[in-house]
């Protein structure tokens, strides 16, 4: 149950790729998936539709607030973002028709697996789970195969492209690189990455709440960011994975999260700014310089 | 092949380039002098559209360029290296390289091809006519001023440049440095046949290759010419004279 949240990573990896640190993208994107979500129930779409129409949603919108804020550099591209994640956000909170206002939607069905049961439940493996776990196993696909998207797309001469940007944005304009259009792209793809990790968070938390949309929400994914390593492919993956782990452990003993959490981030920004990715890779370049000259 | 005609730059009440023109033919070297804050840079950056000019324009090609924006100016066959050496730190050598010959060959948006393979060739053959080519693995951030600059000059011309614009290539190195620099300008230039303008505030360099020279003071030609001529020019005189005592 624990690992299947790890689709958040998902959105949060994009991050890495995208250049200017737009932090949230995917908070605004999430909200976004929630309101798909809402549409999804009433019209009752089946998941095979509704999941890639949660990216594109995801993707079309950012690509709306994404025309705007690449607009803008620094503290102002990330205000902007925040003041358009609080747009969503309170769309969601007061447009009871489509997204139940304050109530949210509960009860997001499953995936029907029962074509499973039907075709496969006489197979040695297949058949006799549980929705829940045959949900699990979903998600662990579909988390995967985004990954391995992902990092295709890191890796590939538009990967490439961003990183020059990231790295000095004047100097990529003048190898021919339209940076604003390549920012807008990477937007886009954040959105529709958020879209698609909200999508299946909405039907794993057999619910959506105004609350997703809330800007504590965009934060904890920057913290698992911040926790796992920054602009490492892996490393906000296993930030998610560790910051829901230290939650529940700590959480069955004291009601003090935020504090332990806001020390954890004290520690980790003057002590290990490269998160745990970070410090891992330090850790095995100084063992692997010693074995070499021992 | 460029044509500068009267440009202006007001920033905040100051002249920083006071209706400048001037010609770079194809195929010529040309270099612009002058003090420090004489208006080398701003020119070059109203010239490659970094800034906008207040007045004047610039022409490619006879095609009218002012004010176009870097990227698509790099199309139309300009390069360019900065001042402050500009390169992508954290890539390596051959990323920094391979990177221009991608944004220029518009394989940029491509999403899906593995990045290691593609003009792997090109830019081993570029690294090596700039001399960079055993240093291909390293990250560029460590690699000398010098060869930073190197690497700055391999970005502009993996654009496959008509004109290249070199905003004070040797500035920050060593006497044998610069020699060697501008040895391997010249001959690049030469070789691809490119029409090459650059700033420089290091006199022996600019005597030595430069065919054409146009100095500028307060945003001001006050003298454009052959070496000789400009050498002999009695404003120019004045000005360096005037800041050496």
């Amino acid at each position: 149950m624990l690992r299947s949240k790890r689709y958040s990573n998902v959105f949060l990896k994009e991050e890495g790729a995208n250049p200017t640190g737009s932090f949230k993208a995917r908070g605004l994107a999430l909200a976004v998936t929630m309101a798909k979500h809402f549409g999804l129930k009433k019209l009752a779409v089946p998941f095979v539709l509704a999941w890639p129409a949660a990216g594109v949603f995801g993707a079309a919108c950012a690509l709306v607030f994404g025309f705007f804020c690449v607009r803008l550099t620094r503290i102002y591209f990330a205000m902007l973002t925040l003041a358009f994640a609080q747009i969503v956000w309170a769309i969601c909170f007061k447009w009871n028709e489509l997204t139940g206002g304050e109530q949210g939607m509960p009860e997001i069905p499953y995936p029907d697996f029962g074509w499973i049961e039907r075709f496969g439940g006489n197979l040695p493996l297949l058949g006799g789970w549980r929705t829940a776990e045959y949900f699990y196993f979903l998600c662990t696909i579909l988390v995967a195969a985004s990954l391995w998207a992902l990092h295709r797309i890191v890796t590939s001469p538009f990967g490439r492209m961003l990183t020059t940007i990231r790295e000095n944005a004047e100097r990529a304009e003048f190898i021919g690189v339209n940076v604003r259009r390549y920012e807008l792209a990477a937007f886009a793809l954040a959105g529709a990455f958020a879209g698609l990790a909200g999508g299946l968070f909405g039907i794993f938390n057999r619910g959506v709440f105004p609350d997703f949309a809330y800007w504590t929400k965009s934060s904890e994914v920057l913290i698992m960011t911040l926790l796992g390593g920054m602009g490492t492919f892996l490393g906000p993956s296993i930030g998610a994975l560790v910051l829901i782990l230290l939650n529940q452990q700590i959480v069955s003993y004291t009601e003090y999260w935020p504090l332990v959490l806001g020390t954890v981030l004290v520690v980790l920004l003057f002590g290990f700014p490269g998160g745990i990715a970070g410090a891992v890779g330090a850790l095995s370049a100084r063992l692997f310089r010693r074995a070499r000259s021992a | 092949m460029l044509e500068v005609r009267d440009l202006v730059k007001v920033f905040d009440g100051f002249v920083a380039v006071g209706g400048v023109s001037l010609d770079a033919p194809r195929g010529s070297i040309g270099a612009i002098i002058g003090p420090n804050g004489a208006g080398k840079t701003t020119l070059f950056n109203l010239i490659t559209g970094h800034l906008r000019p207040d007045r004047g324009h610039v022409k490619l090609n006879g095609r009218d360029v002012t004010g176009i924006a870097p990227h698509d100016l790099c199309r139309l066959g300009v390069g360019r290296s900065f001042q402050r050496t500009n390169i992508f730190p954290r890539l390596t050598v051959f990323e920094n390289v391979q990177a221009a010959f991608l944004s220029h060959r518009g394989r940029g948006w491509n999403l899906v091809a593995p990045v290691e393979r593609l003009y792997r060739d090109e830019t081993l053959g570029l690294l090596e006519s700039i001399g960079l080519a055993d240093r291909a693995g390293e990250i560029a951030g460590f690699l000398s001023h010098g060869g930073q600059k190197q690497l700055e000059l391999g970005l502009a011309l993996a654009l496959e440049p008509e004109i290249l614009l070199l905003d004070e290539p040797t500035a920050g190195m060593s006497a044998t440095e610069t020699r060697d620099a501008i040895r391997l300008i010249e001959r690049i230039a030469r070789e691809r046949g490119l029409t090459l303008l650059f700033t420089e505030h290091d006199m022996e360099v600019v005597f030595s290759i430069a065919e054409r020279i146009t100095v500028l003071h307060q945003g001001r030609v006050i003298a454009n010419g052959p070496p000789n001529e400009v050498r002999r020019d009695e404003a120019v005189r004045r000005v360096y004279l005037g800041e050496r005592h």
